[in-house]
């Protein structure tokens, strides 16, 4: 009966005839029953597809109302934030345990940070020597963390030494009890350092001795200039004859100190020369050593082979995959060539890694190419696209390399004005002259946009520039 | 000296030519259209709260996109312990009381079907470079990876994308 009677309406379309009111709703936006009783839109088969799909995806109008509405209110609105006296009178309402352990905590830490800006004759300074550093001499349980800390206990007295010594000259008390001080930082640090050349770390040692080295030659600078009386020479003369120089001979102004510094700057460099020689017999022994020559060996074998792989793809490959594996693997020789000629094993690790790496992006863009750089599989517009990132990337690159060819000439010419007068350096000039030529010649084919030329020219330039770099380092300095 | 622009005014402004965008951004990053809302809402307040306290913006959009991305990254390391995957398996995207009609929940629910399918790196690469439109240069800044390696991985989540399209096609 019921079913007649449903049957009679459907005939007159008072109920429409499908089985779902809702499909003949979504059926106008490509919805359609997959006959499970489940609605599915049309599949999406294309990336173009997808993109433009995603694209449309926004909010109601309704939503995006109702967000600026809260949006607004929210920017009109007062910052919710307790008032002062609740927040203070919420703050008793902890254990007065806590709260007494909180206030000398905050005291303290608030004392302690505000003595860590403290000089000789302050207030303060005894906890700065005497709390704060004490707890971080404590901290520093290796060998390598207690040798930074010492260097940087000895450059802290060293920088109290240039503020009080901006303000007047140094009275002999404070001099000679900075320069006490400074001394037996330097030799702990020393003797720290010698555990270290003693153990495996070599290359932390090497590092830190050369870091310290600059910073307290710039130092000595610093005093020898505030000092004002003192002329750089005589500065160097006292550190020449610094053994026989005794601080307690100190006067006032900062020679004692001043003293005390380029000392330490000699040794720094003794030591310096010791691990050089000394090195190369330990380095072969360490695994750094042993890691760093199974990586450039696996990643050189690596490049020849794609570079010859790459020859004998030529004509299948499009110019695009051409160019970017080629750019690649060059990219790969730079760094093992940065690799094999950096100092320290650390840094020679990493730019052997880097070389490695960028072997692998080649040899993905090689194995991939069907799908990301053949036109046949990418529309016009994409590989457009594609083109114009690539441009982008060789623009870069060539500023990255030319960039890098000129710090490397930066350091060809103060090796070459810190090189004794009489020695030949007319070789050197003229490639550094050549040198200078291309990396004129690269800028005005990134300004005129041919980056590929650019980039090519900018790359000899660099390998050069780090050729005679390491030619200058050889020269015998004054 | 150029005179500052109200940060009210500038928010307003950015809203109507990033809203949409931004959300976009955040719901194909979370999966939740609500919560999508919901951090789009808080990178204009933050944008804001940053304008007025004097600071200044080149960038709008690249900075609208940084402010974004930080709260993502943060939403989703709160709700890690509540297992956000678990709870997008069951069926992500309950449906919400808003007007938004079914037909546009179900399109977005295969987007978000094709996204999920994506491993995390490229689905966010994706997003910004095909979805949001941003340049690779404005994608490196904001992952802070070289601009070539953008490149690279693009290329290498849009083989992903296809890969996943390609069954789908038969």
């Amino acid at each position: 009966m019921i079913t007649l009677l449903i049957k009679i309406l459907r005939a007159v379309r008072i109920i429409p005839r499908t089985s779902s009111p809702r499909e003949s709703i979504l059926r106008p936006f490509d919805v359609r029953n997959d006959g499970a009783g489940r609605q599915q839109s049309r599949m999406i088969t294309s990336s173009e597809d997808f993109f433009r799909q995603a694209k449309e995806v926004a909010l109601s109008p309704g939503e995006r109302m109702a967000t600026k509405t809260g949006l607004l209110e929210k920017m009109r609105g007062p910052q919710k934030s307790a008032p002062f006296l609740s927040r203070f009178f919420g703050f008793y309402k902890m254990t007065y345990a806590a709260g007494a352990f909180l206030i000398a905590g905050l005291a303290f830490s608030g004392l302690s940070y505000t003595a860590e800006g403290a000089l000789p004759g302050d207030f303060l300074y005894p906890v700065k020597i005497n709390v704060n550093e004490r707890v971080r001499d404590s901290l520093a349980t290796t060998h390598p963390e207690a040798a930074a800390w010492q260097a940087e206990k000895a450059e802290r007295r060293l920088t109290e030494a240039e503020k009080l010594a901006s303000v007047s000259p140094l009275n002999a008390t404070v001099n000679r009890a900075l320069s006490r001080e400074f001394k037996k930082n330097i030799k702990n640090m020393e003797s720290n350092i010698n555990s270290m050349l003693a153990g495996k770390d070599l290359a932390f040692a090497h590092d830190l001795n050369v870091a310290f080295q600059t910073s307290l030659k710039a130092h000595a600078a610093l005093l020898t200039g505030l000092d004002g009386k003192k002329s750089v020479a005589a500065a160097s003369a006292q550190a020449a004859d610094t053994t026989l120089y005794d601080y307690e001979n100190a006067g006032s102004g900062t020679d004692g100190l001043l003293a005390s510094v380029n000392d330490a700057v000699v040794r720094a460099e003794e030591t310096h020369t010791a691990m050089e020689l000394t090195a190369p017999d330990l380095y072969s022994s360490s695994a750094q050593k042993t890691e760093l020559e199974q990586v450039l060996k696996q990643t050189e074998i690596a490049v020849s082979l794609l570079k010859s792989n790459l020859m004998k793809d030529k004509k299948s490959l499009s110019p695009k995959l051409f160019s970017f594996v080629e750019h690649e693997l060059s990219c790969a020789d730079l760094a093992l060539l940065k690799a094999k000629t950096a100092t320290g094993s650390e840094r020679a690790l990493r730019l052997a890694y880097a070389g490695m790496s960028d072997a692998k992006e080649a040899e993905l863009a090689l194995t991939n190419h069907d799908i990301v750089f053949e036109k046949t599989d990418v529309s016009n517009d994409v590989s457009a696209e594609i083109e114009n990132e690539r441009h982008e990337g060789t623009m870069l690159s060539a500023l990255v390399h030319l960039r890098m060819t000129n710090e490397r000439l930066a350091a060809v010419t103060l090796a070459l004005t810190n090189t004794q007068p009489s020695t030949p350096i007319l070789q050197i000039s003229s490639d550094l002259e050549q040198i200078n030529k291309l990396v004129d010649a690269a800028n005005q084919d990134l300004k005129d946009g041919n980056c590929d030329n650019a980039l090519k020219v900018s790359r000899v330039a660099l390998a050069d520039a780090e050729v005679l770099r390491t030619q200058s380092e050889k020269l015998p300095k004054q | 000296m150029r005179n500052k622009p109200d940060p009210s005014a500038a928010i307003e402004a950015a809203y109507e030519s990033y809203a949409d965008a931004i959300f976009r951004h955040c719901y194909f990053r979370i999966f939740d259209r609500e919560r999508g809302r919901e951090l789009m809402q808080e990178t204009f307040l933050r944008t804001w709260g940053y304008l007025s306290n004097g600071g200044t913006i080149d960038n709008m959009r690249a900075f609208l996109y940084r402010v974004a991305n930080n709260l993502i990254i943060d939403d989703v390391r709160k709700k890690k312990e509540l297992s956000l995957d678990a709870l997008n398996e069951q069926g992500f995207d309950p449906p919400g009381d808003d007007e938004s009609s079914v037909v546009q929940r179900l399109k977005d629910q295969q987007i978000l079907q094709i996204l999920k399918k994506l491993p995390a790196e490229s689905r966010e690469l994706i997003i910004m470079r095909h979805i949001d439109g941003l340049k690779p240069q404005d994608i490196s800044d904001l992952l802070g990876l070289a601009p070539n390696t953008v490149s690279v991985r693009i290329h290498r989540a849009m083989k992903d994308l296809k890969a996943i399209l390609k069954p789908q096609s038969q």
